[in-house]
């Protein structure tokens, strides 16, 4: 699989952490689950903040939207309390209450209170599953057993990109979408972001800034082009609720800067946590521990976050696989011509 | 924290409740356990609603009721009154202030709190809380006014932040003063901007701590709320958590409601009382509450949120129901961490199983001072003759006896 690095392009100031994605902030676990059948092409994919099977713990966590990000559960705990206890469940939005009710029977198992340490509420976001897909088939087709067996697949190894999980029924920029991940390491910190690239504008797709839509030569089906995005972004350095939001408010620079800010993407949401800041409540004690990173910091993991999801999306269209034998038929990110362009321009850029 | 402090506070928390299980009404024996200072009277104009025997809700309040009972809270007034008779813009008469609090006794630009705010009904000014929200820090101390001062008010708290740290301007981005306004328009020239940059200097500089003077005074001078004269209001709670008694303090802006709203530890107290009704011109527009919560409670920024959420349910056991016109704002800070903010730092936060101690400590407080603001306020006649009533105490305290409260 190709990735952006490996066609020699770099973007923006911080080194990737080693895998380049965001399961190297420690404890982040990625599971995909693809569902395909008759007229079906979907999948799940699983985000673990902390190893949600064997671990009770509340995670700071921020957010931003795009029009408001609709689909999207959970949100009462994590906008009025900033935290975070359950796995982040992307999945397509005919199937959020299916995929809720099946966290629900995993929160049960851990924990028959639902207590906000043990997975509730569960946090779910919808995306719109493609336009190839029966909304009433993703309906039917996606539940407890996709969510089961992405929470027990899910690695802190290398994420697997492009038309997996989730990424599977998306298309971006006109072209095939999927999933993408970078990270970044600030100072002796990491910054890991994975996006479920939906939506864009073809004329819109920058990458480092270089507009490469003249460069490919097959165009849109059906001018279909809009869409919706998630991401995610973890970080082992230590934020506050209110820093995750602007953190997570600090990613729509990467994501406007590739194109995937577009007047044709409908909505989208970036959810931020910290797996750095709280630990479990001590019993006896009002007051718990927990660490907060001064202002330099913060504006650098707010770059490193910003640079990851610009680097995300071009790592996901360039890995998306087109689905085969279905309509309308949405390309890979070709991986020729334009990458000397992008380098040429760097290159011209720097002096 | 000292030692000797925290043990005084757990003996008066065991104190309170061993004598209130043995008293039949909670107002009596909040007299016993608060015993009012007996320099209040002095300070206040008329009376604490306390001293008439009402308390309201079960914790029990801070040495001085009050916002400065959070230890290096300071709060100053400058009142300004003067002149009679019509309306003449530029002359008066002038019914106005301005209203301090310093979040610290230190040098609040370089030692930040955390803060944030709640925005219950927007038609309203608080400067500073786009930094608040954003930094969830606050850099600069709060200021209360009336609607037409916020510019030279923000302009003298910038004077005094600039005097007490000439650097301050040259961190980007600057602390922002917090300058809240509530609208005076019908006892005061409000186009005349009387209030001047020099008087919240002044009111800075005259910033202390123990009791804080209540009524109509520093930013509330013009205020009036249920449509009797209302103004500047405070009180505080203790909060039990585990190994530390907190202080949370309020301290309110009133000039919302209609008369048969107010209620009085639920008691309809504005339909007990018809008269006294505001006389001459027509009393419009302005509904608005100011409220500033202190603690020190180590509580970070989303924390203090949901504080600031509950001071609008204080507001509603007043009988206020935050209507279209009213600019209900309310900003609130943490004493308990004091913030470098240049690097990575350990801190402690309460943890939000005892969070529920402080939201009913917000509420019953927010509740208490605006109650006080009435209780505190005389009887104001200004621009063109218009004249609120105070609210009279013994038609409250009559009130309250018709209702089974008091005896």
């Amino acid at each position: 699989m190709i990735r952006l690095r490996d066609l020699g392009i770099e973007i923006g100031r911080f080194a990737p952490g080693k895998r380049n994605g965001i399961t190297d902030v420690p404890g982040v676990g990625v599971g995909h689950v693809g569902v395909e059948g008759d007229g079906l092409y979907t999948g799940i994919t699983a985000v673990l903040p902390y190893p949600v099977q064997t671990e009770k713990r509340r995670l700071f966590v921020g957010r931003w939207a795009l029009d408001g990000g609709e689909g999207i559960t959970g949100l009462g705990v994590a906008e009025d309390f900033g935290t975070l206890s359950s796995p982040i469940l992307l999945t397509p939005a005919p199937a959020v209450g299916r995929v809720y009710d099946g966290l629900i029977q995993h929160g049960l198992q851990r924990d028959s209170g639902l207590s906000t340490v043990a997975g509730w509420p569960p946090l779910v976001v919808g995306i719109d599953p493609g336009v190839w897909n029966s909304a009433r088939q993703v309906y039917e087709g996606v539940g407890e057993g996709e969510l089961t067996r992405g929470l027990e697949m899910a690695t802190g190894d290398v994420v697997e990109e492009g038309s997996v999980g989730i990424g599977r029924g998306l298309s971006s920029f006109g072209l095939k979408g999927g999933v993408g991940t970078a990270s970044r390491l600030v100072g002796d910190r990491r910054v890991g972001v994975l996006v479920a690239v939906g939506g864009g504008e073809r004329r819109e797709l920058r990458v480092d800034g270089y507009p490469i839509a003249p460069w490919l030569d097959v165009d849109p089906p059906r001018g279909e082009e809009d869409g919706t995005f998630a991401a995610v972004v973890a970080t082992d350095a230590p934020l506050l609720p209110h820093q995750l939001d602007n953190m997570a408010g600090r990613t729509a620079l990467g994501l406007s800067r590739v194109g995937l800010l577009a007047a044709e993407t409908r909505e989208g949401v970036v959810l931020a946590f910290s797996t750095a800041t709280l630990g479990s409540p001590v019993e006896g004690s009002a007051l718990e521990k927990t660490r907060v990173v001064g202002e330099e910091m913060e504006r650098q993991l707010q770059i490193g976050a910003a640079e990851g999801v610009e680097e995300a999306v071009v790592n996901a269209l360039l890995a998306a696989a087109p689905v085969a034998g279905r309509m309308p038929m949405f390309q890979r990110l070709p991986s020729e011509g334009w990458p000397a362009e992008v380098r040429r321009f760097q290159r011209e850029r720097r002096f | 924290m000292d030692d000797a402090k925290r043990i005084d506070r757990r003996s008066f928390l065991r104190l309170g409740a061993g004598l209130a299980a043995g008293l039949p009404l909670a107002g009596c024996a909040s007299q016993l356990l608060t015993g009012p200072p007996p320099d209040r009277v002095a300070v206040g104009k008329r009376a604490r609603l306390r001293d008439l025997g009402i308390a309201i809700g079960d914790l029990i309040p801070g040495e001085n009721n009050a916002i400065t009972d959070v230890r290096g809270v300071k709060v100053g007034h400058v009142t300004l009154i003067r002149g009679d008779g019509e309306l003449v813009i530029g002359e008066g008469p002038v019914r106005t202030g301005v209203t301090a609090v310093l979040p610290h006794g230190g040098d609040i630009t370089r030692e930040q709190l955390f803060a944030a705010d709640f925005d219950l009904n927007g038609n309203g000014e608080m400067t500073g809380v786009g930094q608040i929200r954003r930094s969830g820090r606050l850099g600069a101390p709060i200021l209360l006014t009336n609607t037409s001062s916020v510019g030279a008010v923000y302009d003298g708290a910038m004077r005094y932040m600039m005097e007490m740290n000439p650097e301050f301007l040259s961190r980007r981005p600057h602390p922002e003063p917090v300058v809240g306004e509530t609208w005076a328009d019908f006892l005061n020239d409000t186009a005349g901007r009387h209030v001047r940059p020099e008087h919240a200097v002044e009111a800075l500089k005259a910033a202390d701590g123990g009791p804080v003077a209540e009524g109509c005074v520093g930013g509330g001078t013009g205020m009036r709320a249920f449509r009797f004269k209302a103004g500047i209001g405070t009180a505080s709670r203790l909060i039990d958590c585990a190994e530390e008694v907190y202080t949370v303090g309020v301290l309110v802006q009133a000039n919302f409601g209609g008369r048969k709203q107010l209620r009085v530890d639920g008691v309809p107290v504005g339909r007990e009382i018809a008269d006294l009704m505001p006389e001459r011109g027509k009393d419009e527009g302005g509904n608005s509450l100011l409220v500033v919560i202190a603690t020190d409670a180590p509580l970070i920024p989303i924390q203090l949120r949901r504080l600031c959420k509950r001071a609008s349910l204080g507001m509603a056991r007043t009988g206020g129901i935050s209507t279209h016109g009213s600019g209900d704002l309310v900003v609130a800070f943490s004493t308990g961490t004091k913030l470098a903010g240049e690097r990575e730092e350990a801190l402690e936060l309460l943890s939000d199983r005892y969070i529920s101690r402080v939201h009913q400590g917000v509420v019953e407080a927010t509740e208490e001072g605006i109650l006080n603001s009435l209780t505190a306020a005389d009887t104001m006649v200004g621009r063109d003759g218009n004249k609120i009533h105070a609210l009279p105490l013994d038609g409250l305290v009559a009130a309250m006896q018709k209702y089974g409260r008091l005896k």
